[in-house]
């Protein structure tokens, strides 16, 4: 089954709702207008796990938003959110995190294996990913610990939504590269990935640091232009997004500042 | 390799620095380096990374 009229939205509102609750503290050393992963942010959700080999997330991580799965043949819905940043012009997106690994190192020189891959059915991959050509799932280098005051070069190596390996496309890292920045990873002239194999640095960062390959696939965002002021969007400005069966949902920001501030929200998941 | 030098970068580089660069800058006292500045690029490489032409 599936929500397919105002009469079942109102209905998941006012009786099926489950609350979610955002009260993340302040990230430092961010960059205005760029990404940053909320995945290690303290507060609620709890501050997720540094990652080590490929794995595929779920809502029973720590860090993940937790929700419980509908009853069978009913689906979830994401239908109104309210955020309040302490900084003004903050976008937030909720995404589900289909896949994460981390230990990369800032000093290494040689091909760092990667070994993440989303084009598996283990914990409802399939459906979580979205579209079959791969288009739905956005690529990310995600830090954990800083890395050097040098600027380098990254090599991804991936496979393509055509299932050919070897293929490769380059990150830019910039300079000192701080804990919980995001920088997206975009496959050769556009194409979609559904793996990534290795990273290889250029040169040294002058810091081993620490940082890995995440998946995500975003569901909804919504805006926050002014500092302490609640901004409400409900399922029509979300596009009611479906969320499906054990995913892993985090946040992703771009911070109007250096900083991500404190950010206070509560969500409405409904089924039916 | 001192600076001055021109060279070609490698694979798995070569794609997105198809040209050929002189080398503008070294640093020696960086943790897994040396590493080397090229002309007009903002990124740094490795010695096995660089082809003196």
């Amino acid at each position: 089954m599936a929500i397919t009229t105002l009469d079942g939205i109102v209905a998941g509102l006012g009786n099926a709702a489950q609350g979610l609750i955002i009260n993340k503290a302040s990230l430092s050393t961010q960059l205005a207008g760029g990404f940053t992963s909320l995945w290690r942010a303290t507060g609620t959700p709890a501050q997720g796990a540094v990652p080590s080999t490929g794995a595929i997330c779920t809502k029973a991580l720590t860090g993940a938003m937790g929700f419980n799965n509908p009853s069978s043949g009913l689906s979830s819905y994401l239908a109104r959110m309210m955020m309040l940043s302490s900084n003004n012009i903050t976008d937030v997106q909720i995404h589900d995190r289909l896949a994460h690994m981390g230990g990369l190192s800032g000093t290494s020189t040689t091909a760092q294996t990667a070994a993440i891959d989303v084009s598996g059915s283990t914990n409802n991959l399939d459906l979580r990913r979205g579209d079959a050509n791969y288009s739905d799932v956005q690529w990310w280098l995600e830090w954990y610990t800083a890395t050097g005051s040098t600027a380098v070069t990254a090599t991804i190596t991936y496979t393509n939504a055509d299932g050919v390996g070897s293929r490769t496309t380059t990150v830019s890292l910039a300079s000192s590269m701080a804990a919980s920045r995001m920088l997206p990873i975009v496959g050769s002239g556009g194409e979609f990935i559904r793996a990534i194999s290795s990273i290889t640095l250029s040169a040294t960062t002058g810091t081993t640091g620490s940082f890995g390959v995440t998946a995500t696939r975003a569901l909804c965002g919504m805006s926050c232009p002014l500092a302490n002021s609640s901004n409400i969007s409900d399922w029509a400005l979300l596009g009611f997004p479906r969320v499906h069966d054990d995913a892993c949902l985090m946040m992703v920001m771009i911070p109007g500042s250096t900083t991500s501030g404190t950010l206070y929200g509560t969500s409405k998941l409904i089924q039916g | 390799m001192e600076v001055g030098t021109r060279v070609r970068v490698k694979e798995p580089f070569t794609q997105a620095f198809p040209d050929e660069y002189v080398i503008s800058g070294r640093n020696d006292d960086i943790e897994g380096g040396p590493v080397y500045f090229l002309e007009g690029v903002e990124s740094a490489f490795d010695a096995k990374y660089l082809e003196i032409l």
